[in-house]
């Protein structure tokens, strides 16, 4: 639709024939306008079925006074442009009518004919944008029909599939947990965008990304002048998600005093901006995810269990692929088809040893490791055939068979600290932490196993 | 060409000086105006002054758009009149006055409309 625009209809009512008839032929002059001339109010009111773009109405008309005919189209259509053009300068009628709903007032002179001109071009413009914003909407939701996001069969799957009907059709808070790379911020997506709320915004956030002293302003926005540097108002996540979806990503790594403040704003459905008095209503839902066992890091004291019980909702545990069974396969040849057609090339297929292969590994990092796998098999196959060979296992992920190899214990604490440094992107403090060290510890680690 | 190209400016900037537009326009003028002439004059005799406004209105529209200034100026002395307190007497007279302006003006367009 963004390539093809639709003309725009206008109707124009006017009892005199022929300054009618010589607007409808003026405004026909732009082969996009589908002009339509009515001679009365009650042929126009007749025909309003036809939806019209834009009206430009006769204030004088014999049957109907103009003001008249203008409530009686904003009671059925209050989002249509009216434009009253009338033959007498009426500050007052003019001001009633603008109050009453009309796009624009003009006087007929010489002027009409440009003025008009413009403010079709400019409901034009309008038209278009609202006509691409609805396609864009439309091609979202299509894009997130959840079988279309997440492909498998396998019965672990299947589970899900039917806790997101659940959600979809209800507006209960969801909790998501599966390991990294399991698609959580996708089924969170899938369940917005196939939610009554698909039409409003659907606002990601991942907590372990916003240092802890940004998490409030980044939730709940600030004024101008709240704190040194606060030069302008800024909204916040809650609010931008109004009427939509607000997806907290690994909730767990929120701090406690974060925490308190979230549990407020939902139990009070309503938030204060940081400096601000102003006491902001919210309609959101939310949804949350985490990599981490919820429950366990209540009981570490590290999560409120008030807010545990507020978040829970809808739980929605997604299976390791390594669980998924045959899906393994179904979503390889998945990827592999859409790498070849993004980049043209010609389509493959996985050999029986290639098949095997795949299957024969445990995916630490889940679908989004197997598209990487799926997409580097692509590339190195030149041929139709996607091979063993052609497929490569990532080393670095912390193999659930690590024991399988015999390596020396040097070895072994290489491998776990590469896979904890990539795991939380270089984050030296965040692996020292998870790996239960000092952080001086880590870092002569680093230099003296040169890893 | 029609030899009063001046008389038709303003109808070639709403109609992109589109020659054949231009003409049905003209065509479509001099169809309606005789009618909406008589109407006024009728309506002047039966002193039906919100008829008399509304069509001298009207009637003031279209002239507007033929370079007819006098006949206009006229047209919108009738509708101050009617709105104020009307001079019947002095209605008629105007009136009469505009069909006597019209006459020739539509012999003159009658001619324009011949050279299209």
């Amino acid at each position: 639709m963004a390539g093809t625009k639709r003309p725009l209809k206008i109707f124009v009512v006017e009892d005199n024939l022929f300054y009618g008839e010589l607007l409808k032929r003026h405004l026909s002059l732009n082969p996009d306008n589908e002009v339509y001339l009515f001679k009365t109010g009650k042929e126009c009111l007749d025909h309003l079925y036809q939806k019209p773009d834009l009206i430009s109405l006769d204030y004088g008309l014999p049957d109907i006074p103009g003001d008249k005919v203008l409530k009686k189209i904003k009671a059925d259509y209050p989002e249509l442009p009216v434009i009253i053009v009338s033959g007498q300068e009426d500050i007052k009628t003019a001001v009633s009518l603008l109050r009453g709903g009309a796009y624009d007032y003009f006087v007929k002179d010489d002027d009409t004919k440009d003025r008009l001109w413009n403010a079709v071009n400019k409901i034009r413009q309008h038209m278009n944008l609202r006509d691409e914003l609805d396609v864009l909407k439309d091609e979202i939701e299509q894009k997130y029909a959840f079988r279309n996001v997440i492909k498998g069969s396998s019965p672990a799957l299947k589970k899900v599939f039917a806790l997101m009907e659940k959600a979809i059709h209800s507006n209960i808070t969801v909790s998501i947990t599966g390991e990294t790379g399991t698609g959580k911020e996708l089924v969170a997506k899938a369940i917005h965008y196939n939610s009554p709320r698909a039409k409003n915004p659907f606002i990601p956030i991942n907590v372990s990304a916003i240092p802890n002293e940004l998490i409030e302003s980044e939730l709940f926005g600030y004024e101008k002048g709240a704190f040194t540097g606060a030069n302008t108002r800024k909204i916040g996540k809650f609010e931008l998600a109004e009427g939509g979806t607000l997806f907290l990503d690994e909730i767990a790594e929120m701090d406690v005093n974060m925490q308190t403040k979230l549990l407020r704003v939902i139990q009070e459905k309503e938030l204060t901006r940081i400096g601000g008095h102003e006491v902001i209503k919210t309609d959101v839902r939310l949804i949350v995810a985490t990599h981490c066992n919820l429950a366990e890091e209540v009981k570490k004291g590290n999560f409120r269990q008030d807010l545990y019980y507020r978040l829970l909702g809808l739980p929605i545990e997604l299976p390791p692929l390594r669980n998924r069974g045959l899906d393994i396969i179904l979503l390889a040849k998945y990827f592999a088809e859409q790498y070849c057609k993004d980049n043209g090339l010609e389509q493959k297929i996985f050999t029986k040893a290639a098949q095997d292969k795949l299957m024969s590994y445990n995916y630490p990092g889940n679908v989004r490791e197997l598209a990487a796998i799926v997409e580097l098999a692509a590339v190195m196959s030149d041929g139709k055939y996607i091979d063993e060979s052609h497929i490569t296992f990532n080393s670095s992920g912390l193999p659930s068979d690590i024991l399988s190899e015999e390596i020396t214990l040097d070895g072994y604490n290489k491998k776990i600290i590469r896979y904890f440094l990539e795991k939380y992107d270089g984050n030296v403090v965040k692996t020292a932490e998870k790996l239960g060290i000092g952080k001086s510890t880590l870092y002569r680690m680093l230099k003296t196993k040169n890893i | 060409m029609p030899a009063k190209k001046d008389k038709l400016s303003l109808l070639r900037e709403y109609l992109g000086n589109d020659d054949q537009q231009i003409k049905e326009m003209l065509e479509l003028f001099l169809q309606n105006i005789p009618n909406d002439l008589n109407e006024l004059s009728l309506v002047c005799k039966k002193n039906d002054i919100d008829s008399i406004q509304k069509t001298a209105h009207r009637l003031k529209s279209s002239v507007r758009f033929f370079g007819l200034d006098d006949v206009a100026t006229l047209l919108q002395q009738i509708e101050i009149s009617s709105k104020e307190q009307p001079d019947f007497e002095q209605l008629d007279k105007l009136t009469k006055q505009i069909n006597k302006l019209m006459e020739q003006e539509l012999i003159r367009f009658e001619k324009m409309l011949s050279l299209f």
